[in-house]
């Protein structure tokens, strides 16, 4: 039988990790509202601008731009790996990493960034892994200031034939309790499918090559923002699930514990009573 | 009045900023301030960093400072703009 006091200390113990995991499901909990609400706002930005750069495209058939041809197909490929800066958020990370894993070897010289400490934490131990900047931590929340040079310096990057291509391994947001890592293309940008219905004449100013890089530049970064926000909206409910999963282990464990004590406390109560019987037996004989 | 109206909505990344009904918007557009009444042809314009001002049909104005760069789409009385960002 266990020592009741080291079982009482245990429980305790047990108690106080539970009161950690609970406020951490907590805060993962708020901050995964705020973000998705982040995320609803922005999906009607970014939806407006597919649908009007559908538009320009029916309006102009083979309009071109630079950042939707190939671009210097001898240089490396880029990826940015988008993971989180903290751990304790279950599978979330390493299911990214097992995506990236598998695109390395697809582009064994591709060039690496990552977004959330995890993720340089993570490749840095692997061999040949060639990163082209310190990894950037923006502590799972979308400001616009981070976020918009970072998308120039990619488009500078590939405009100027040094990166052949950007991929983007990221979690996409399914629902509270259901993401999935991908690995889109940014650059080059699909190419926007022409809006077949529309059929009039349209007015463009100042002119249409002006109206097409400011269209597709403003549609980089939203797909950009968009993965970015998808990608802190799955952390934060990843880390949630872990820590509500945590919390009820401990729950588990407590009761558990709880169960041995009594039986400890019981079996010591009941050796001490056939102590005193016996005892007083004896005496009596 | 009410057929001289167009449905106007303002978006930024952040949020929809304004749905409603407008007779006339005069927009920041890149060769300068353009107007735009009911039945306007359909017209895809950027938008430089300035005033967005919407008149309703009571005669209300409402104004919007649009920041940085824009975007605003006219189409079958519907007009559509995206700004990267709108002080209040």
């Amino acid at each position: 039988m266990q020592n009741l006091r080291a079982l009482r200390q245990r429980i305790r113990s047990v108690q106080n990790t539970q009161k950690i995991t609970k406020a951490m499901q907590m805060v993962a909990g708020a901050k995964l509202r705020r973000s998705q609400e982040e995320l609803f706002a922005f999906r009607p930005y970014a939806d407006r601008l597919s649908v009007i750069a559908r538009r320009f495209a029916a309006a102009h058939p083979g309009f071109d731009h630079p950042l939707l041809n190939d671009g210097n197909l001898d240089a490396p490929a880029g990826l940015v790996l988008i993971t989180s800066d903290t751990g304790l958020c279950g599978t979330y990370n390493e299911r990214v990493f097992a995506l990236a894993a598998n695109f390395l070897k697809e582009f064994p010289s591709a060039r690496v960034v990552a977004i959330g400490r995890k993720g340089s934490r993570s490749l840095i131990r692997r061999e040949g892994i060639v990163f082209l900047k310190e990894p950037v931590s923006w502590g799972g929340k979308y400001d616009p200031a981070d976020v918009l040079p970072f998308v120039d310096w990619m488009e500078q990057l590939f405009l100027s034939g040094q990166i052949s291509s950007w991929y983007v391994a990221h979690t996409q947001f399914l629902s509270a309790l259901q993401w999935k890592p991908i690995v889109p293309r940014l650059f080059p940008l699909e190419r926007p499918e022409s809006d077949a219905g529309f059929s009039e004449k349209l007015i463009v100013e100042p002119d249409s090559a002006s109206v097409a890089d400011q269209l597709l530049r403003q549609f980089v970064r939203a797909q950009f923002a968009r993965m970015l926000l998808e990608a802190f909206t799955a952390e934060h409910s990843a880390r949630m699930v872990a820590m509500k999963n945590a919390t009820e282990n401990a729950d588990d464990m407590i009761k558990r514990l709880t169960l041995i004590r009594n039986k400890a406390r019981q079996a010591a109560i009941t050796k001490e009573l056939i102590e005193v019987v016996s005892g007083a037996q004896a005496a009596m004989q | 009045m009410a057929n001289k109206d167009f449905s106007i909505e303002i978006f930024t990344p952040k949020k929809r900023i304004f749905s409603g009904s407008a007779v006339s918007v005069i927009a920041p557009g890149a060769l300068g301030y353009l107007g735009i009444l009911h039945n306007h042809a359909p017209l895809m314009t950027t938008l430089v960093p300035g005033n967005l001002i919407v008149r309703n049909d009571s005669g209300e104005t409402t104004i919007f400072k649009s920041q940085g760069e824009g975007f605003l789409e006219v189409f079958h009385n519907k007009v559509t703009v995206l700004a990267e960002k709108i002080a209040e």
